[in-house]
């Protein structure tokens, strides 16, 4: 198995949603990291090979809500103020003025989804920002269809409504 | 007698519309849904800011960059730990050959230090003393000094034996602890058969 080249494809994908889940960059990075050890190390548990990415997933959603487990014990639970990653990584050619605007909507989401609970950010992430299907999703985070759907409705509907400024 | 469609409330025609737009609903619902849109100025409101927001995202959002050392650091950390031999031989039979490296070191010094020209004399009554620094030699050097000796004299097999013959008398002296005798009646049927599995024949 061509790992790096898993790696390639699928990280990207990966990593934006550690980065809304969690909201900091270095603990999505080091999610990031674990769940790729952690999938090679346990690439026997993937029956099917076409759901490589939805199994990714879940492992990052599985170490994500492990983690923030660990972190509430410890009582040092924060949402860190950074979708930075997500954000500042929309680049490009464009104008300084382009890129205020840019930098306002992104800024906009950011705080939108810091203000989602978990089960919005992932219902967002996943099904709208990743575009992935209902099917997909409910293999990830282990909801029923009608639940996957209601959720995405009502996450969309969140951030639609928090954003609505930049609806024109 | 309402329609099914009078049933519905318009949240739920939103999560429709919702769905919708994610290609996710089929069949009579969509056709139910479309033609609510059609009549219903709020759900049809929500449906163009729901697009426009995903017209948004998809100009401007786009995949993070993963930092460039991560996968150098992933691949180290996953790679297998070297094993400590290179030959894949079982557990046993690695021991057999370590107890052999001993036994090697002890017969080279004995003859090279002691005995550096001449034939060497074997005197079945005198006692092995064993190299103090067991381990010191790895496998696969041993196993290449034994092939070299092997062919620079077929005789050297017989001089194994001897130890071998030696080890089984229970004359036994060093530092080394001696070896179970059962391992080393093992080793010579190890010692003697082809391993095909292997690069390195072993024919003592």
């Amino acid at each position: 198995m061509d790992w790096e080249l898993i790696f390639r494809k699928h990280s990207p994908g990966v990593y934006q949603y550690l980065l809304t889940l969690s909201g900091n960059n270095q603990e999505a990075e080091d999610l990031l990291q674990e769940t790729f050890i952690r999938a090679m190390r346990s690439i026997s548990s993937l029956r099917e090979p076409d759901k490589i990415h939805s199994w990714l997933m879940t492992i990052a959603r599985n170490l994500f809500l492990d983690h923030r487990k660990k972190r509430m014990r410890q009582n040092t639970d924060s949402i860190e103020d950074s979708l930075t990653e997500t954000v500042n990584q929309a680049s490009g050619a464009e104008s300084p003025e382009d890129f205020t605007i840019r930098s306002d909507f992104m800024s906009s989401l950011r705080v939108t989804l810091k203000n989602l609970s978990e089960t919005y950010r992932t219902a967002f992430t996943l099904g709208v920002m990743q575009g992935l299907s209902y099917r997909e999703v409910a293999e990830i985070t282990g909801w029923s269809s009608a639940t996957v759907k209601s959720n995405i409705f009502r996450a969309r509907k969140k951030v639609a409504d928090a954003m609505i400024e930049f609806q024109r | 007698m309402k329609s099914r469609e009078t049933l519905r409330s318009c949240e739920e025609y939103q999560a429709n519309a919702s769905a919708m737009m994610d290609g996710e609903l089929h069949g009579e619902e969509l056709t139910e849904t479309v033609k609510h849109l059609a009549k219903c100025q709020t759900c049809m409101e929500e449906l163009r800011k729901f697009q426009l927001l995903q017209d948004r995202l998809n100009a401007e959002l786009t995949e993070p960059d993963v930092p460039a050392e991560m996968w150098p650091k992933i691949s180290k950390q996953s790679a297998p730990k070297q094993k400590a031999m290179s030959i894949p031989l079982g557990k046993k039979v690695a021991r057999i050959i370590s107890i052999a490296a001993v036994i090697a070191i002890a017969f080279l010094s004995g003859y090279f230090v002691h005995h550096p020209s001449t034939t060497p004399v074997f005197n079945p009554d005198e006692p092995i003393v064993l190299a103090s620094n067991p381990g010191q030699m790895d496998d696969a050097h041993f196993l290449a000094l034994t092939r070299e000796l092997l062919s620079a004299d077929p005789v050297y097999h017989q001089k194994m034996y001897f130890i071998l013959h030696t080890l089984n008398s229970q004359r036994w002296e060093g530092s080394v602890e001696a070896p179970d005798m059962d391992d080393m009646s093992s080793s010579l049927d190890v010692l003697t058969a082809d391993n095909a599995d292997d690069d390195i024949v072993f024919r003592f």
